[in-house]
């Protein structure tokens, strides 16, 4: 049972003596805005690198080593219209390490490097602030180097033109980054300190009383706690298409389609299995038939987001191939949408569904994550809730699904070898 | 069956060779939802030419069949093996490195007819030159993903500067004109080879029953008939020296890329020696390379290197090497500075004692780490490597490690090392 250490503070234990490992978790939570989104970023690679106590990689990195390799990290996530930044850490559990009580110690170091940034006459500590805000612009431009983001980037940019809280990429806008100051970051940073909701989530072979003590030494004080809404629904436009040429072998074709069907709302099992049956699995149509019967792609795919009602559908194909595979990608929903599948497929995606939920009670960072959204939402859904619901979709429910999904944007990245 | 219990890691491991030679590796988890089985074959890219079963002259088979293999098992005349498991709510995957094939799945149901469903598709082959051919469109369209990848680029490139003429250089899934050449008779002929039981594993580690477990696996493969067992004559190339010094390659891409890639030239100890030559080397690069070294920080603080700076340390069946990577604004200051640790590799790791215990903490504590990933363990396993010794051994291995034996270790290594940089450069596309 999740525990409120102070309002708008909250703490979820998760005991379990399943892993070798603690997992620790820090989420400051806020509704996300596009500018503040590119300073997370900007914030997680400074933080994660430096602290007053801990000022350069080499002192951060010999302390975690002692502390027999612990993990250490910040990011930043998105659950729609809810941004977050995570400090997290890993350690040994106890006994396996003769006894030595790392737990303490790590709530301490998390303490230390999120309450006592490196900090010089009222900013971030220049020399650092301008070294890591150099390294992130430059993995900015190198990150386009990598096709497959590059082309979901793209997309992304094209479908969410209106909401550019969604077209920025989680690592970041290059323009923003490069434009911010030390100065003013650090008090953007002290202002989320002491307004973002937080939510510390710890799993592992822990007694929640000791966590407790641990966190009475963090300034964890009230705030105002207020709900943020996760869902945007983005109203239906004209398609876009957008071209673009590039020295490749493979090409990329990904297309956007909007979906209305919302987090947890009316139908979103539904939208689960249709997803798992179009592209969300290895034995989706779409992997089947663009790419085993045909021969057409290495890889073709989707995803749906709930928080944004979004299906997205990547491949990597022959750039001669673009007209056949939009042709079969539209075929796909046409047959979903006409019922026109095998009962055997439906219920071998099905299993799929229930395995992959099952299987992430398995992944310490899953239970984490699965804990944290569920404190965001206010609702606990278990694993067994979970395949109960996905049990009770039939395939009529999944072809009304299909039904309801609207093409709303194609990039294709057009790959021509040079010469 | 032998029970081998390993206390300091909270893990007991059975194990079991079957009559037909099959090594069978059971290793239950409390409180797992799911099962891993993972089944793999001592078969990989390297092993072009060998004398295949029942002959007596060598054959040279195309670059890229023991990938084009994984490939083709999964396809039956009347099914797909993928839907079989499929049908049980399993997912399956298969993937080939140099030295080995390995065919799994993952499962939270179902354990029996998914296990038979694994030992059945990888031991009955089926291929026609129908079902090879379209093959080859999938597999053209995977080694072209990988050309765009300058990352895949610089890795297969270093390992080809590192052994010329030898298979190692080729790509693991061959290159479009070689799996063009390649048949169903091929393939026939590799698996028959390679696939018999006594040169494959299979390791089953999660939600289990030891002996339930063990009795379906030898209830199915007493029922199958197999050539009788014998060892498998590959034909390795003569090891020379020469390694490519230098190769660019200038390619549409935004940042500069270095590679330098470190090949062993010693030979290699046996057994659990083997294990510890493998974690002391580790612990060595560490000091000299890894965050908590004063070099590492110095360049970092320079902009020579940046947080893409990353090293591996690879040991395989016949070969092992380092390799050290990252993108660079100046490539030339990269390379300089890599060469220059190397080249005073003893001095620094001598002044490198303070901080001996921090590093082997942290690899004791990232290889229990492992043992959280039910698929870590059972693909990092390798029961021939090292021995009688394996990865269970290792948390051992490392506590018992001293600094004389990481600064022996690595210096030796690294003097009779030959070296190679591959670089990226950034070229204008028009």
């Amino acid at each position: 049972m999740p525990k409120q250490l102070a309002n708008g503070v909250w703490l979820n234990v998760i005991k379990t003596s399943q892993f070798k490992t603690i997992s620790m978790t820090v989420d400051f939570l806020e509704p996300g805005q596009v500018t503040a989104l590119s300073k997370r970023i900007l914030l997680a690679q400074l933080l994660e690198t430096s602290s007053a106590q801990f000022p350069t990689q080499t002192a951060l990195a010999s302390k975690l080593s002692m502390m027999y390799g612990a993990n250490y990290g910040v990011n930043v996530f998105r659950y729609g219209l809810v941004s977050g930044l995570r400090f997290s850490s890993t350690i040994i559990n106890d006994h396996f390490i003769g006894g030595q009580s790392l737990l303490k110690e790590m709530v301490d170091f998390l303490r230390t490097v999120i309450y006592e940034p490196l900090t010089e006459n009222q900013g971030f500590e220049p020399v650092t602030f301008k070294r890591q805000q150099q390294n992130l612009v430059a993995y900015l431009r190198s990150l386009n180097d990598d096709k497959q983001y590059y082309a979901e980037q793209q997309l992304s940019e094209l479908y969410f033109e209106e909401q550019p809280f969604f077209a920025t990429s989680l690592y970041g806008d290059a323009d923003t980054i490069a434009g911010l100051d030390a100065k003013s970051l650090l008090a953007d940073y002290q202002q989320l300190l002491s307004r973002d909701q937080i939510q510390i989530t710890i799993a592992g072979d822990v007694d929640e009383a000791a966590v407790v003590h641990a966190l009475s030494q963090w300034p964890l004080d009230d705030r105002t706690e207020s709900a943020m809404p996760l869902i945007y629904k983005r109203e239906q436009q004209p398609v876009r298409r957008l071209t673009e040429v590039q020295p490749l072998q493979q090409s990329k074709l990904n297309l956007a389609y909007r979906l209305p069907i919302y987090y947890r709302e009316q139908g979103f099992y539904d939208a689960i299995v249709f997803n798992g049956l179009f592209g969300g699995t290895p034995i989706s149509m779409l992997f089947k038939n663009v790419r085993e019967k045909n021969s057409l792609a290495y890889y073709a795919s989707s995803r749906f987001d709930g928080f944004t009602g979004t299906l997205l559908v990547q491949t990597g194909i022959d750039q001669r191939n673009q007209a056949a595979v939009e042709e079969i990608i539209a075929a796909q929903l046409q047959a979903i949408s006409q019922g026109e599948f095998s009962d055997e497929l439906f219920n071998q995606v099905v299993a799929s569904l229930i395995n992959g939920r099952e299987s992430r009670q398995d992944s310490q960072r899953a239970l984490v994550n699965q804990a944290m959204l569920n404190q965001l939402v206010r609702k606990n859904v278990s694993a067994a809730e979970w395949v109960a619901a996905i049990q009770r979709v039939t395939p009529k429910d999944v072809a009304q699904v299909a039904q309801r999904v609207e093409q709303q944007a194609v990039f294709f990245l057009k790959g021509e070898a040079s010469k | 069956m032998k029970k081998q219990s390993y206390p300091e890691l909270g893990e007991t491991l059975y194990s079991q060779t079957l009559t037909n030679g099959l090594r069978v590796y059971l290793l239950p988890k409390a409180g797992y939802h799911k099962t891993y089985a993972v089944m793999t074959t001592d078969y990989g890219s390297v092993d072009q030419k060998f004398v295949p079963l029942g002959q007596s002259q060598s054959i040279t088979q195309p670059a890229g069949i023991a990938h084009f293999l994984e490939h083709k098992m999964f396809e039956k005349a009347d099914h797909d093996a993928f839907d079989t498991f499929a049908h049980y709510g399993a997912s399956s995957n298969a993937f080939t490195s140099y030295t080995h094939t390995s065919y799994l799945f993952s499962a939270t149901h179902h354990l029996k007819e998914n296990l038979i469903t694994l030992l059945d598709f990888v031991q009955s082959p089926y291929f026609t030159a129908k079902t090879v051919n379209k093959e080859k469109g999938i597999i053209g369209q995977e080694i072209q993903m990988y050309e765009d990848d300058p990352n895949s680029r610089a890795y297969f490139g270093t390992i080809a500067n590192l052994y010329p003429n030898q298979p190692l250089a080729n790509d693991i899934a061959g290159t479009l004109s070689s799996i063009d050449a390649i048949t169903a008779d091929d393939l026939y002929t590799a698996h028959r080879t390679f696939y018999h039981p006594s040169n494959m594993s299979l390791f089953v580690v999660g939600k289990l029953a030891v002996e339930e477990t063990l009795d379906w696996i030898e209830a199915n493969q007493s029922a199958k008939q197999f050539a009788p067992a014998t060892a498998i004559q590959r034909i390795t190339p003569t090891k020379t020296g020469q390694v490519t010094a230098r190769k660019t390659l200038m390619t549409p891409i935004e940042r500069p890329k270095v590679t330098i890639g470190l090949r062993g030239m010693d030979d290699l100890p046996t057994g659990l020696a083997r294990l510890k030559y493998e974690d002391a080397l580790s612990l060595g690069f560490t000091l000299l390379f890894g965050e908590t070294s004063p070099e590492f920080l110095a360049l970092y603080d320079r902009g020579v290197i940046d947080d893409s700076f990353g090293y591996n340390i690879e040991l395989q069946r016949g070969a092992h090497h380092v390799i050290l990577a990252g993108e660079a604004e100046d490539p030339e200051a990269f390379e300089t500075a890599v060469n220059e640790i190397l080249q005073h590799a003893i001095e620094k790791l001598q002044a490198a004692s303070d901080r001996f215990v921090a590093v082997q903490r942290e690899a004791i504590g990232s290889t229990l780490s492992a043992f959280n990933s039910l698929e870590a363990i059972a693909n990092q396993f390798d029961d021939r490597l090292y021995g009688d010794a394996n990865l269970f051994d290792e948390v051992g291995v490392i506590k018992d490690l001293t600094m004389a034996d990481v600064i022996e270790t690595t210096t030796q290594f690294i003097q009779a090392s030959a070296r190679s940089t591959q670089l990226i450069l950034p070229a204008l596309s028009d």
